[in-house]
């Protein structure tokens, strides 16, 4: 069994920082347990919009239904289609499985959470009246548009924890030509060479900027479009 | 003397990690056509899995994370499935061939048909992933795989003509009756056969599996550093031993039995016998680290719970794909297919898949934010990026000079 506090000795909690970025910090890392075992890993989130709040992400999504239909593309919705046909007689085939933000408590190099894992994982609860329950994958290479003129994709979403309400408020989002997860992190700060990569994802990403959440006029959810009332300031990478 | 102890088991255990199927096949293989004017290839990969490994053990020491737990976080999970599946493939294929070639050694003592031995060997291998303790398995394999030391002797006591050896070693030249083509698949063979990915799956895996931390990085380095250019010498001695005896015979080799022929010619029974223990040994824990890393992979992509630092009731997931796994290659080897042409196209593909674990193991070595004042230096990001290059050219040229040279066979 993993010695427990191991990795929050090693890697400061990203719940205590000023911000983490959604596709960097939280997706596809592994979920451990407060035994130390594995859990699964972050498939996906939940973001909770309306409500008369801002955006914000309210749990990790996990299992099929949260992977699978980020594998897009052709073969992502064949899968998707076979993960439907292989349990016709299960109900809420489409749900994935979550945690709630409350049950997490040390983000690091992996996502560590309060309770033991057995019988942890459970079907997205619906939304509150009001609410919509949206996800990450969706929000993250939506197409950014300022005055009608397209100046790129949502590459990450950097997020402001606020521990107290388990949610991590959507801050801004990173926006520049790619795709989502081609940055590898290159912009974030204290990240040296080898040089010739390095220079290779600086170039391919010369455009990228942040644009606050307040600058973002409408989301829309239907047509992958963001619409901004500013372009992207530069890049924030503390 | 407790660290001194450790250190040594490391490098042991990396010795026996580093020979196995691939190696014995591919190394004979050449050494009886080319001499060793592929000498520097050898070289060249075992520097390449030095820095390879080196960076990965570092990662998974200081972020806790093995090698796809990284893949997938760092290029999202559709290049990381693609990853996934390419990965898998090719270790479920070096798993069969090590299978094969377990049985393949057994049946040279027994002249019992490999086909027979295969289940029993493949009910083995699972027993021990089940049942062994993890460093008892690495450490007692690593032993017995120094069985193939008797290579370096065979070589010492066939007296050959070293200037000539090293002459072929240094020199940029082949053997007359071979064509180039056929030397640049043999080269990338080699290359493949020193750097294949499940290394380096199994070494960061067990890095995590045993808890490395900062501290742990210079037993670490110590294994990585002395253990994989021992193995790599050992590659070189069965080359050699293949030169001299095997190369004016003009034998082509195409069976185990023909790679240990050397050890026996030069140093009789004896030879023989140390020969076919440290076939046994390497091949048998080559089959329990493609297993385990088989299992690894897509259990750190899927984020189930795996390792064997747990109860096989804790990672049951992870011991299904071990036993599923198991008996796909019984499956396939039962069918009759020779493993040494197994061990060939694994050999190939691994070079075809290496840059996909390479290049994200690279980027992270970078990040400080897991590594802090162990990020890559100048010195690993040199060799680093040299090998990036050199990984992706051998692994775009693989298929074409496999296909154009029929295998090695000639344009």
């Amino acid at each position: 069994m993993a010695e427990k506090g191991t990795d929050e000795r090693r890697h400061p909690n990203r719940l205590e920082r000023p911000w983490l970025d959604a596709a960097l910090h939280l997706q596809d890392r592994q979920v451990i347990d407060s035994d130390g075992m594995m859990v699964c890993n972050v498939d996906d989130l939940e973001i909770t919009d309306g409500g008369g709040r801002e955006l914000a992400v309210t749990g990790l999504l996990a299992g099929p239904a949260a992977l699978v239909p980020r594998l897009s593309g052709r073969v992502g919705g064949w899968l998707r289609e076979m993960w439907i046909r292989l349990g016709v007689q299960y109900a809420g085939r489409e749900l994935p499985m979550r945690i709630g933000l409350d049950l997490v408590d040390h983000v690091g190099s992996d996502v560590r959470v309060r309770v033991r894992r057995e019988g942890l994982l459970d079907r997205q609860p619906p939304a509150a009246p009001g609410v919509t329950l949206r996800r990450m994958d969706d929000l993250l290479g939506m197409s950014v548009v300022v005055g009608g003129r397209n100046v790129g994709h949502v590459l990450d979403v950097r997020l402001e924890p606020r521990p107290q309400e388990s949610r991590l408020v959507l801050h801004s989002l990173i926006v520049g030509r790619g795709r989502p997860g081609s940055l590898l992190g290159y912009d974030r700060g204290d990240f040296n060479g080898p040089w010739l990569v390095a220079r290779t994802v600086e170039w391919l990403h010369r455009h990228t900027g942040e644009l606050a959440m307040v600058a973002v006029t409408s989301i829309d959810w239907e047509h992958d479009r963001v619409e901004a009332d500013r372009p992207p300031g530069p890049l924030d990478g503390r | 003397m407790k660290k001194v102890f450790e250190v040594a088991l490391g490098i042991l255990t990396a010795i026996g990690g580093f020979v196995d199927i691939g190696d014995l096949v591919f190394n004979a293989q050449t050494g009886a056509r080319f001499g060793m004017s592929l000498a520097l290839v050898t070289l060249i990969g075992v520097l390449g899995i030095c820095v390879f490994a080196e960076m990965s053990g570092r990662v998974a020491a200081c972020s806790g994370r093995a090698t796809f737990d990284l893949v997938r976080e760092r290029l999202g999970p559709r290049m990381g499935v693609l990853n996934l599946v390419a990965s898998v493939a090719v270790t479920l294929m070096t798993f069969i061939a090590e299978i094969g070639g377990v049985a393949l050694a057994i049946m040279l003592v027994t002249s019992i048909s490999e086909v027979l031995i295969v289940p029993f060997i493949g009910v083995l291998v699972w027993a021990v992933l089940w049942r062994a303790k993890f460093t008892v398995m690495e450490n007692v394999l690593g032993f017995l795989g120094l069985g193939l030391v008797a290579f370096a002797i065979a070589l010492w006591q066939l007296g050959p003509s070293w200037s000539d050896l090293a002459s072929q070693a240094a020199t940029f030249d082949k053997p007359g009756k071979e064509d180039w083509l056929t030397y640049a698949y043999f080269a990338i063979g080699l290359f493949g056969a020193a750097m294949t990915p499940y290394e380096v799956f199994f070494f960061s895996s067990g890095g995590v599996e045993e808890k490395w931390t900062d501290k742990s990085l210079g037993i670490m380095r110590a294994n990585v550093l002395i253990g994989f250019p021992l193995g790599g010498l050992l590659s070189l001695s069965i080359a050699g031993c293949a030169a001299v005896v095997l190369g004016p015979l003009e034998v082509d080799v195409a069976a185990l039995s023909q790679v240990g022929l050397p050890a026996a010619v030069a140093l009789g029974k004896i030879g023989l016998a140390f020969v076919i223990v440290g076939f046994v040994a390497a091949t048998f824990g080559a089959a329990c680290e493609t297993g385990l890393s088989a299992g690894y992979s897509i259990a750190q992509f899927f984020g189930w719970q795996w390792g064997k630092f747990v109860r096989p009731k804790q990672a049951a997931r992870f011991h299904l794909v071990l036993i599923l796994a198991t008996l796909l290659a019984i499956g396939v080897l039962m069918t009759g297919v020779d493993p040494i042409l197994v061990t060939e196209i694994s050999v190939v593909f691994s070079a075809v898949a290496l840059p996909l674990t390479y290049f994200p193991i690279l980027v992270v070595a970078n990040d400080r934010d897991y590594l802090g004042e162990h990020a890559n230096g100048m010195l690993s990001n040199t060799l680093g990026t040299i090998f990036l290059v050199l990984v992706v050219v051998a692994a775009v040229a693989a298929i074409p000079l496999m296909v154009i040279t029929h295998m090695g066979a000639g344009v």
